[in-house]
């Protein structure tokens, strides 16, 4: 059973213009003029339970829109949308006992107060009964290993720690799906290690669907199984992460290193990076060329040394996915 | 909209509870504030001491009620938190959306947390100025039996407040600045609120304004019902705090509604 | 002597203008602080208008001397804060280690801090002074000099103050609280008639707190002129003032040397 389900979500933005100068502010006064700015164009998409799932976009790209309509903060402009059976901005209060949300910077916490506090509030919050209450913090504290800081006042947390308790408040009512939206934003790498890795426990153990939004390419590649990638309100790619890897992971760069230097090297099939008396360094495209053929020309050539053969990082293809036309007939040129 | 139902208001409980916790932690910080309360209340028994002698009385109160009737009016305005300003940044930056989507009223979660609060710096204002005020002026006469009554005008006090200071914030939704508001409040509690003296000594025209606006119930009504209880300044004030309450509630409601239909609409 | 005493006025006046220019910039938010504070203030009146329709006189002092109070002390404020508003936030600056800047200039440091400052909204205090001024006294232009000395003199008086508050923070370390409070309590007590006050709370406001000096002795000399108190006045200002540079520069000593623990400097 779908736990999200999405059909042409659209929303449009009216925003006033003004002509600049103090005429100009009288006349926006008068006779307001708009400009629509459509921030999401139509789109659709299902999520299944249990899944755990990237939605990436660059700012601006319409995520936070998708993200703040699928919880009842927006209403749409047109299209329709169920989570967990229920239309978020019809149901706004009853969805959030059965959905949790943890957004960037804005947090659940109380500042001065250990977590410890904040989670028993929201308990009561969430309305828990006491006994569950109890029994749920202990195995909260256990999958995300809070334990040693979890009575230290939130001010003395590393963001980390905070963020790992960020999470843990939201989940305490057992959520059946979770929003995250920029959970590992301003983290440390370790921090960030530590993040994924508990959010993939949370996805295992307790089954929960989890919706998570980032910049962040790392989150994608070592955590989601699917990424939905959004781009100016359209959604351009929706796969699954290996899909990603398979098939818009078709360059390859290679480092090779010469036994005697070859200033007369000719590649056919490759674009050279790089040329020096050491070495040679060149990228190409698996999809028209294999690299047998490519290192075949090159052996018959030079002597080689080493050879070395890297895939290009998460992030290189997705900021090549942007590059890509949006869409039919949308030529975006984003440099 | 439902706001309250059977056990649901033990979360709001719980809310208010963690925010006098959460105040605990400053509790120094506003020992330290209380020094301003100290050095007003310093001059006016002076003042009082001066201008009354005795025996002298003005609107009925003697010098020493007039000491003790300005710690309770100047304890309620020095209590009162700063959530309302928390609350128009909120607005102002379209955060007040992500409180919309956890299942508690935003009206009642503050609500909840400015109790927490003000109790806090209710309780050490109070302290810290009674102690003082008995020791230059001698003890206030209370009369234990109506207690109760005083302490339900304080409360009825604390939510008027409370909806005064949330309706001006709540403008934030269609202005973009709340600040001068705020201000204005604050002159306006000065004079109509009878911080210094009792509305009671005010020339007839602006005694008028003060009883029909909801401040005097807020402030002069209760202090002087402490220093100088009378069951028909009781009725009068608990008829006017009623009326104000529900009137406030009423507009806060509204203008929360409108305002979140334009967050719906127009995004954060 | 005289060339130096020209060039450090000369001094004053460039920064004042430096920093009313870059009040101007923001036009409409300089006139809306402006009107504010001068509504402010005319609130505080209010409760003696109420209060003296109910009493004829409070020791001999009528509502007109209230507000020639009221007039020589927000006058008197506004010097402090519009010439040396860097008096106000002097501990911090040395809290926060951002003397450097100013010992680092061939200007004398106290000087220089007291005058990078002007607080805008103090001119809705001026503008408040002069207008409450001319209500009360029947202004000839003698009387007006006479005001314009003495809120000078009141002004100087409190920047000294201010200094002496704020040098605590030499010896005391942190210290920014305790300073604000005293300043605060300077204007406060300036801003009520000292007849209500008993005689011991007076010796302390002609001494320890001066506000005698901010306002009680001017407005004495405003109603009822004689010229030892105009000498009286003169000399507390003069003297205050080198007692405060006095103090500031042994606790600048301490500074130097690094005795001071420098608190939130890396912060």
């Amino acid at each position: 059973m779908a736990v999200i389900d999405v059909n042409g979500l659209s929303k449009v933005f009216r925003a006033k213009t003004k002509e600049p100068g103090l005429r100009g502010s009288v006349r926006a006064l008068l006779r307001p003029t708009y400009t629509e700015l459509g921030a999401v164009k139509g789109i659709s998409f299902a999520v299944e339970a249990g899944e755990l799932l990237a939605f990436i976009g660059r700012n601006g790209a319409g995520k936070s829109t998708t993200i703040k309509m699928l919880t009842g903060i927006l209403n749409p402009t047109a299209g329709t949308a169920q989570v967990l059976g229920l239309v978020p901005w019809e149901s706004r209060r009853q969805l959030a006992y059965t959905i949790g949300s943890v957004f960037g910077q804005k947090s659940q916490l109380w500042y001065h107060l250990p977590a410890l506090d904040s989670f028993r509030l929201l308990g009561s919050i969430y309305e828990i009964p006491h006994r569950d209450l109890a029994k749920r913090l202990d195995a909260v504290v256990e999958l995300f290993e809070l334990a040693e800081f979890i009575k230290t006042p939130v001010r003395k947390l590393s963001l980390g720690q905070r963020m790992r308790c960020e999470i843990a408040a939201s989940i305490l009512h057992r959520p059946q799906v979770i929003f995250l939206d920029e959970p590992t934003i301003g983290l440390d790498v370790v921090a960030k290690l530590k993040i994924r890795e508990l959010i993939k426990r949370l996805n295992e153990e307790e089954n929960t669907t989890i919706f998570l939004t980032s910049h962040d390419a790392g989150d994608i590649e070592q955590l989601c199984k699917r990424v939905i990638v959004i781009n100016h309100g359209e959604i351009i790619l929706d796969t699954s992460t290996s899909y990603l890897r398979h098939n818009y992971l078709t360059t390859r760069i290679v480092n090779v290193k010469f036994a005697e230097p070859c200033p007369g090297l000719r590649l056919s099939n490759a674009e050279i990076l790089k040329h020096t008396e050491k070495g040679v360094k060149f990228r190409i495209n698996t999809r028209s060329t294999s690299i047998e053929d490519v290192l075949g020309e090159l052996f018959a050539q030079a002597d080689t040394a080493d050879i070395s053969v890297e895939e290009p990082a998460m992030e290189e293809v997705i900021r090549d996915i942007y590059r890509r036309p949006a869409g039919e007939g949308e030529q975006d040129a984003v440099s | 909209m439902q706001l309250v139902s059977g056990g649901a208001l033990r979360k709001y409980v719980r809310i208010a509870e963690i925010s006098f916790t959460n105040r605990v932690v400053y509790l120094a910080d506003h020992f330290a504030s209380s020094i301003f309360l100290i050095l007003i209340l310093f001059i006016f028994s002076q003042l009082w001491k001066t201008v009354l002698g005795p025996s002298g009385e003005i609107a009925g109160l003697d010098s020493t009620a007039m000491l003790w009737y300005m710690l309770f009016t100047e304890t309620i305005a020095l209590s009162i938190p700063r959530a309302h300003y928390l609350v128009s940044e909120e607005v102002k930056s379209g955060d007040v959306a992500y409180k919309l989507i956890r299942p508690y009223s935003y009206i009642l979660y503050y609500f909840a947390a400015y109790c927490g609060e003000f109790a806090v710096r209710a309780a050490t204002n109070l302290s810290v100025g009674a102690a003082f005020a008995y020791l230059t002026m001698g003890p206030l006469t209370v009369n234990w039996g109506k207690f109760g009554w005083v302490l339900l005008g304080f409360a009825l006090a604390t939510s008027i407040n409370f909806l005064v200071c949330f309706c001006v914030a709540l403008l934030a939704f269609w202005l973009e600045e709340t600040r001068p508001y705020f201000w204005i409040l604050n002159k306006m509690t000065f004079i109509f609120g009878g911080l210094l003296v009792p509305v009671e000594a005010y020339p007839e025209g602006l005694r008028r304004i003060s009883y029909l606006l909801p401040l005097r119930y807020s402030f002069s009504a209760p202090a002087r019902l402490v220093v100088d209880f009378d069951y028909s300044l009781l009725w009068q004030m608990l008829a006017g705090q009623l009326v104000w309450t529900v009137l406030l509630a009423a507009l806060a409601a509204v203008m929360f509604r409108k305002g979140v239909r334009r967050v719906h609409v127009h995004g954060g | 002597m005289f060339t130096e005493a020209k060039r450090a006025v000369r001094f004053v006046f460039q920064y004042f203008s430096a920093n009313l220019q870059s009040a101007m910039e923001y036009r409409g938010a300089f006139l809306s602080q402006v009107v504010f504070m001068f509504i402010n203030n005319l609130m505080l009146l209010f409760f003696w208008w109420v209060l003296f329709t109910q009493i004829e006189t409070l020791n001999g002092w009528s509502f007109e001397h209230v507000m020639l109070l009221y007039a020589v002390a927000s006058g008197a404020y506004a010097c402090q804060a519009l010439l040396f508003g860097g008096s106000f936030t002097l501990s911090r600056a040395i809290a926060e280690g951002r003397l450097d800047f100013y010992l680092a200039l061939p200007k004398p440091v106290l000087l220089h801090v007291l005058i990078s400052r002007s607080a805008a909204s103090a001119w809705g205090d001026l503008v408040f002074s002069l207008a409450i001024f001319a209500l009360t006294a029947a202004p000839s232009p003698g009387l007006l000099l006479a005001f314009l000395i003495l809120i000078f003199a009141g002004g100087v008086v409190m920047t000294s103050f201010a200094v002496l508050a704020n040098s605590l923070s030499f010896w005391l370390g942190q210290s920014e609280q305790l300073a604000d409070e005293l300043i605060e309590a300077l204007l406060t007590f300036s801003l009520y008639p000292e007849g209500i006050f008993s005689a011991a709370t007076r010796f302390v406001l002609y001494t320890v707190i001066p506000a005698g000096f901010v306002s009680y002795l001017p407005v004495r000399i405003l109603t009822d002129f004689t010229l030892v108190h105009v000498v009286l006045m003169i000399l507390f200002a003069l003297g205050l003032a080198l007692l405060a540079r006095l103090v500031f520069y042994l606790g600048l000593k301490r500074y130097e040397s690094g005795n001071l623990v420098v608190i939130n400097a890396t912060e």
